[in-house]
């Protein structure tokens, strides 16, 4: 598989503290990554550096190929990216359509009703985002990154606040994204919803890459349940 | 451009009602009415920035100084040069907005935001005022143009073309002119409002993050806004400067920077409709109280504002229409 986001030694300073030190990673299509790590560890410096809220003090990023650290946020959403933040970021002034509508398809069709439906917002095209339950938000929030189909979406914390049923749909439509082609960056700590749907996970600590592997590899590793799990 | 007469009845009857007045008033209540109208653009320009946007620009006088300045200079420099009552005004609507786009530049791309962009602007209006107010010296001459100082500019010819029975821009021209151009710059605002670019920079108000992470530019959408509020405040400060033939520092002051502030918010920012029939309401109350002194206008005013703030946060005039169109629903099926 060809490699999609590449990071070398991306480094992130905030003032003496170091958030995200020499972190290398690389990322192939069709893959989904999961970046762990307990608090503190830089999931979110490294979340923001990638999508281009932050600039790296040192190192490089690689969106296929292409050096992307110096793109605003909307630039790099042109190549092909697609965002979700921790928090629902939906426009709550806004109807379900008019926040779709906001997305930008990169001028590609898209069947509405279907997304609708894959989302469980058929019934809510007119209602306020606002008024939306917390798991509705997430499932449009997500809608959002994904609408134009991107070849990479990062998302931050997509099941934070979800109950167990729902995050087990929001894994389903992520593996059904994901095979229709989209690879998927998850900053996340859920390990159930990691054990559900992550093809390979990078463990993050104290800024750096501590662990890379797939799933049972992870939850197999003593420093890993140590350091993270808690189990030691 | 299409308008929709189903949703939009309470509109097209306040013009109508408008557009019959003249049969009815004389020449001073006409005149009066053109001045209250006069102030409704820097308003609608505010709504846009600040209602859509959230963008609170608390010197729109900058603009409304610069435009009225600039047309009084290009119309006395060029006085009888064949229509110069017609190309002075655009050119001066021309010159506010690149100024416009100068301010917004450094302001969205500078990462100026929220409170301070109300800061910055107010320091321009104020430094305009200041700067205006120094200028009575013979020195400071533009070609044939004196600034004239804390008095102000006068003498600046009509808008309009001088040979056409009714067209220079006065009396009952007037009236009707700005009347028209009310209804075409309604009409756009909507249409602006209605359109992809308006709905990314209404969601810029809640989110400019998100915004960005769709793949939307949002200090480019934020300039445009910007600069159509500063040539709407232009506007406002043309059709003045041309309605009573004069132009001054104090209309740049802080007073005057704040007064369209209270008329928006006390108006209903977020309905243009509302804005302007709010600031031809208000204007009217302050010209009404200030025969008997200036500061029970401003005092009254203030008041308002603190009114609105507390029990209509969406502000009153808009309260008033929606509850006429509650109770008359055809106004809106």
């Amino acid at each position: 598989m060809a490699t999609i986001l590449e990071t070398k030694l991306l480094t992130k300073k905030f003032g003496g503290f170091i958030a995200l030190e020499d972190v290398s990673l690389s990322v192939d299509q069709g893959e989904i990554r999961f970046v762990i790590g307990p608090n503190g560890a830089g999931k979110s410096t490294f979340f923001k550096l990638v999508i281009g809220f932050h600039t790296p003090n040192n190192g490089i990023i690689l969106y296929k190929n292409k050096n992307i650290e110096k793109l605003k946020t909307h630039e790099r959403i042109k190549l092909g990216m697609g965002i979700k933040f921790q928090a629902p970021s939906v426009f709550s002034e806004l109807t379900v359509l008019e926040n779709l509508s906001l997305a930008n398809n990169m001028g590609k069709s898209f069947d509405l009703e279907s997304l609708l439906n894959d989302f469980s917002l058929e019934n809510e095209k007119k209602t306020l985002a606002g008024d939306l339950s917390h798991g509705k938000k997430q499932w449009l929030d997500i809608a959002l990154a994904t609408l134009s189909k991107p070849d990479l979406v990062f998302l931050d914390e997509p099941t934070a606040g979800l109950s167990f049923e729902e995050t087990e749909k929001t894994g389903n439509i992520i593996k059904k994204l994901n095979k229709q082609g989209i690879t998927f960056v998850i900053v996340g700590h859920d390990m159930d919803f990691v054990k559900q749907i992550a093809t390979r996970v990078s463990v993050l600590h104290l800024g750096k890459i501590f662990f890379e592997g797939s799933v049972p590899e992870v939850l197999s590793d003593k420093d890993v349940n140590n350091i993270y799990l808690g189990v030691g | 451009m299409k308008l929709n007469i189903k949703k939009n009845k309470l509109a097209i009857i306040i013009f109508l009602i408008l557009g019959v007045v003249p049969f009815f008033l004389d020449s001073y209540y006409l005149n009066n009415i053109s001045y209250f109208m006069c102030w409704s653009f820097i308003s609608l320009g505010l709504a846009v920035i600040w209602g859509m946007g959230g963008v609170l620009s608390f010197g729109q006088t900058a603009f409304f100084g610069l435009a009225g300045y600039s047309f009084s200079v290009i119309s006395i420099n060029f006085l009888g040069v064949a229509g110069v009552g017609i190309w002075s005004p655009i050119l001066a609507l021309l010159v506010t907005g690149l100024f416009g786009l100068v301010v917004g530049y450094f302001l969205f791309y500078g990462g100026i935001y929220d409170v301070f962009i109300g800061i910055v602007t107010l320091a321009i209006t104020i430094v305009f005022e200041t700067f205006m107010q120094q200028t009575a010296g013979p020195e400071y001459t533009i070609g044939l143009a004196r600034l004239n100082g804390f008095n102000g500019m006068q003498g600046m010819p009509t808008i309009g073309f001088q040979d056409l029975k009714f067209g220079l821009v006065e009396g009952i021209t007037q009236y009707y002119f700005i009347l028209f151009i009310a209804a075409i710059i309604l009409l756009s605002l909507y249409k602006f409002k209605n359109s992809k670019t308006g709905l990314i920079f209404f969601a810029t108000k809640e989110n400019r993050d998100r915004v960005a992470s769709l793949g939307h530019n949002v200090q480019r959408v934020q300039l445009m806004a910007f600069v159509i509020a500063s040539m709407l405040a232009g506007l406002s400060g043309i059709l003045y400067t041309n309605w009573g033939g004069y132009i001054t520092p104090s209309s740049m002051g802080l007073v005057s920077a704040a007064l369209p502030v209270v008329w928006v918010a006390a108006s209903g920012k977020k309905d243009f409709l509302s804005v302007f029939v709010g600031t031809v309401f208000l204007v009217w109350l302050s010209q009404t109280l200030a025969i008997n002194g200036a500061q029970f206008a401003i005092i009254t005013m203030g008041l308002i504002l603190v009114i609105a703030t507390i029990f209509f946060p969406d502000g009153i005039i808009l309260m008033l229409k929606n509850k006429l169109i509650k109770k008359f629903k055809w106004l809106q099926s």
